[in-house]
């Protein structure tokens, strides 16, 4: 039983961690992606954070 | 502008003919003096034309507005302090590329400019064709041809001495030399800080000055500006040691470097027969790397070296670390001992964690080695050259070859690539670069391309040209990239012809001149990139993996269901006729069988099991159709999704087979073709999706969604079809 709780608890943060990455993404709050940017010093989105 | 009065400076380098161009426009109404307290010659002369006058002062002799020379302090602080009209710049035409190299600072300085292209008889008659319309929209500055010993176009000169001096968009028009991708984003943030804190006219000047650590702008600032100047040189410390790290030299020479890029770039285009000498090293390599015939040839071969040596280097690490994700699944699994085959934990360890992220993870290595290889080309100055070796095609599509700029960044990521198209001026241009971007593999579609080949495309060996041996997976590889920038140009020019009609707008392409890579930079570009694909893999596709694995998992078959095999299995184990190893097999075939039904009946199977008909005209099953679609969330996905898919139900042991075993079983290599030019043509990730929203609009980014889905789905079925037929 102790193990359904365990994998449950990890369920949970891995959706809860899924929405978020998607929400950092999509409002443009990700940096994932700058180490490929040619502007990645200065740009608007690294700012606003 | 006074109507009736103009002051015009003459700028130009030592022995540009800027006396006999004086000459000719003041004829003998001059006055020589001396610039106050210094030894510097003063020379001033007067002219009326067209009922204006025209007091014109001829300023020293410099080659640059650096402050190495009193003369070119003294040129400098004329510039900046005297209220000038117009500026006309004095271009030697017979040594162009020297001499605009005044004139690309004169425009840096934000001053009304003619440029005008002196002893341009001397420059014909040395085989210089240049095409001073086309270098005029280049630089954003009008240009005259003049002769001045002969008096030749000096009226012309001083008709748009006066044009200019009316026209209050002179130096908007201007184009600045861009310091690329490293530099920039400093200037720009350092030109904030000078407009905000000490002068709003030419913050950009005073930035660039401060990031070269010019003494005398700094001695100036100090009087302009007082108390902020102090945080003006921190921050420009700051900056410049930045640059000086990743580029390996002196920020003045970078500078200097990327202002004769600059200029490189626009007489490439606008002249021909060139044999100036300056750039000597780099434009003889550039006859070559640029040369019409050669340039694209060139380029291909390169970009199939990048694969060889991702594939010959990198498949050899893989394949070890997937060695060593066997090994750790294994070792996981063992924990639970005998009893472990029923443990949701570790299911959720093995066949979710393991099995999904480490199917990503073990295309490090190849992902290093191209992010290695771009970075050789970004940093020795070749990916410039690319871009201007596609220039050619792109222009014929109606887009500049800038373009071509965000698409290679493409290759590695398309997010930046969309960001990087701001750098495009025309929305047309954006709009249209934004639209064909994803059509450029980019990095997170590596790792589909590479199971794929060595699922189905076995590893062989064989000499080119008997001079060096290539692998038939580079080929595929490579072929695959090819195919995607191909479809990018047809469809550009499909989106120029149409949807985004009109004239392409000049820009000067910047060729930097070639430098050899600091190895702290290749290693800084290279860990950077390979960080953000262990991280993603670690965070977001960590998490999907698990919901995944949970998706792949539940629900259970009901216990009628599983009565059937277990059932089936008695009837086996009872039967006393078959020998061990034919009741091995059988129970074998029942597991696998079991194994199916039980996918099938999870919620992945049912989502699976309706999108598939839609996509079966491709030759994909209902797991390829899921993992297809798990890869919109981002394309490692894929990857991830199928390692789950086929390792949920099955016991880690000695006879786990890798994943790409388990595909090679399953499927044949024209299906394995099919989803590698589904994966590069369908729809982006959602994030790309995203930033186009950001960037171009709703409209654009549904646009871009259903073109390249239907475009996909389209060419993956006749090459399915025909191939089904053929093979």
């Amino acid at each position: 039983m102790w193990e359904y709780a365990i994998v449950v608890v990890i369920l949970l943060a891995a959706v809860a961690g899924a929405i978020y990455s998607l929400y950092r993404i999509l409002t443009g709050r990700s940096k994932h992606h700058c180490s490929h940017c040619p502007m990645k010093n200065n740009c608007e989105s690294n700012r606003r954070q | 502008m006074n109507n009736k009065h103009l002051i015009v400076a003459l700028a130009g380098n030592p022995n540009s003919g800027k006396t006999t161009v004086f000459n000719a426009i003041t004829g003998a109404r001059q006055h020589v003096g001396n610039y106050p307290g210094v030894t510097v010659e003063k020379k001033t002369g007067v002219a009326t034309h067209d009922g204006v006058r025209l007091e014109v002062v001829d300023l020293p002799g410099t080659y640059s507005l650096t402050a190495y020379s009193v003369e070119e302090v003294v040129a400098r602080n004329v510039l900046l302090d005297e209220k000038l009209d117009v500026v006309v710049a004095i271009v030697d035409s017979s040594n162009l590329e020297r001499n605009l190299y005044l004139a690309t600072q004169l425009m840096e300085l934000s001053v009304p400019l003619v440029l005008a292209f002196n002893m341009s008889d001397v420059a014909e008659g040395r085989g210089y064709n240049i095409d001073d319309d086309k270098l005029s929209k280049l630089l954003g500055v009008p240009i005259v041809k003049t002769v001045g010993h002969k008096g030749k176009g000096v009226a012309e000169l001083l008709d748009t001495v006066m044009a200019v001096a009316r026209n209050d968009q002179a130096v908007a028009s201007q184009r600045h030399p861009n310091y690329g991708g490293e530099i920039e984003p400093h200037i720009r943030q350092l030109t904030e800080l000078v407009a905000e804190k000490c002068d709003k006219h030419r913050p950009r000047w005073f930035a660039v000055k401060l990031l070269e650590n010019d003494e005398v702008t700094i001695k100036r600032l100090r009087q302009m500006c007082g108390e902020h100047v102090e945080e003006l040189l921190a921050e420009a410390g700051r900056l410049r040691r930045h640059i000086e790290k990743i580029c390996g030299d002196a920020a003045e020479i970078i500078l200097a470097d990327r202002r004769y890029g600059f200029i490189s770039g626009a007489c490439t285009e606008s002249v021909t027969h060139s044999v100036e000498t300056r750039h000597e090293r780099s434009d003889r390599i550039d006859s070559v790397m640029t040369n019409r015939y050669l340039g694209l040839p060139i380029f291909a071969l390169l970009m199939f070296l990048v694969f060889q040596l991702t594939f010959f280097m990198g498949n050899p690490l893989a394949n070890k670390l997937d060695g060593w994700g066997g090994n750790l699944a294994k070792g996981v699994s063992g924990l639970w001992g005998e009893s472990g085959a029923d443990s949701v934990l570790r299911s959720l360890l093995v066949e979710g964690v393991i099995e999904g992220v480490g199917a990503v993870l073990v295309f490090v290595p190849l992902i290093m080695l191209l992010f290695l290889a771009i970075a050789v080309l970004e940093d020795s100055g070749y990916m410039a050259r690319a871009a201007f070796v596609i220039d050619r095609l792109m222009h014929k599509i109606g887009l500049h070859g800038k373009s071509f700029i965000p698409m290679l960044i493409g290759f590695g990521c398309t997010v930046p690539g969309i960001m990087a198209t701001r750098t495009l001026e025309t929305r047309r241009d954006r709009i249209t670069t934004i639209l064909v971007l994803p059509l450029m593999s980019c990095g997170a579609r590596l790792p589909i391309y590479v199971l794929i080949l060595g699922a189905f495309f076995p590893e062989r060996v064989f000499n080119l040209f008997g001079v060096f041996d290539v692998t038939n997976q580079a080929l595929w590889l490579f072929g695959i990239y090819v195919i995607g920038i191909v479809l990018a140009i047809i469809w550009a020019k499909v989106f120029r012809e149409t949807l985004l009609k009109g004239e392409a707008t000049p820009f000067v392409m910047e060729l930097p001149p070639y430098r050899m890579p600091t190895l702290k930079g290749l290693a800084t570009h290279m860990w950077e990139r390979t960080w953000m694909y262990i991280k993603k893999a670690g965070t977001i596709i960590l998490a999907i993996v698990i919901v995944l694995w949970a998706l792949a998992s539940w629900p259970k078959l009901n216990e009628q269901e599983q009565a059937v095999f277990a059932r089936q299995r008695a009837v086996v184990q009872a039967g006393a006729h078959a020998g061990a190893e034919q009741t091995a097999e059988l129970l074998k075939k029942i597991d696998a069988a079991e194994h199916e039904a039980e996918l099938e009946h999870s919620a992945i199977g049912r989502i699976g099991k309706t999108i598939a008909p839609a996509l079966a005209p491709c030759g994909f099953d209902w797991k390829i159709s899921t993992a297809l679609l798990g890869a919109f969330a981002a394309k490692e996905v894929f990857v991830g999704q199928m390692g789950v898919i086929y390792s949920v139900g099955e016991e880690a042991d000695e006879q786990s087979e890798p994943l790409r075993e388990k595909l090679q079983k399953h499927y044949t290599p024209l299906v394995g073709f099919c989803i590698m030019l589904f994966c590069l043509v369908s729809m982006p990730c959602m994030v790309t999706v995203a930033v186009t929203v950001r960037e171009a609009g709703w409209r654009w980014a549904i646009l871009q969604v259903t073109y390249l889905t239907v475009m996909a789905w389209v060419l993956t079925t006749i090459v399915y079809q025909v191939g089904s037929r053929l093979v």
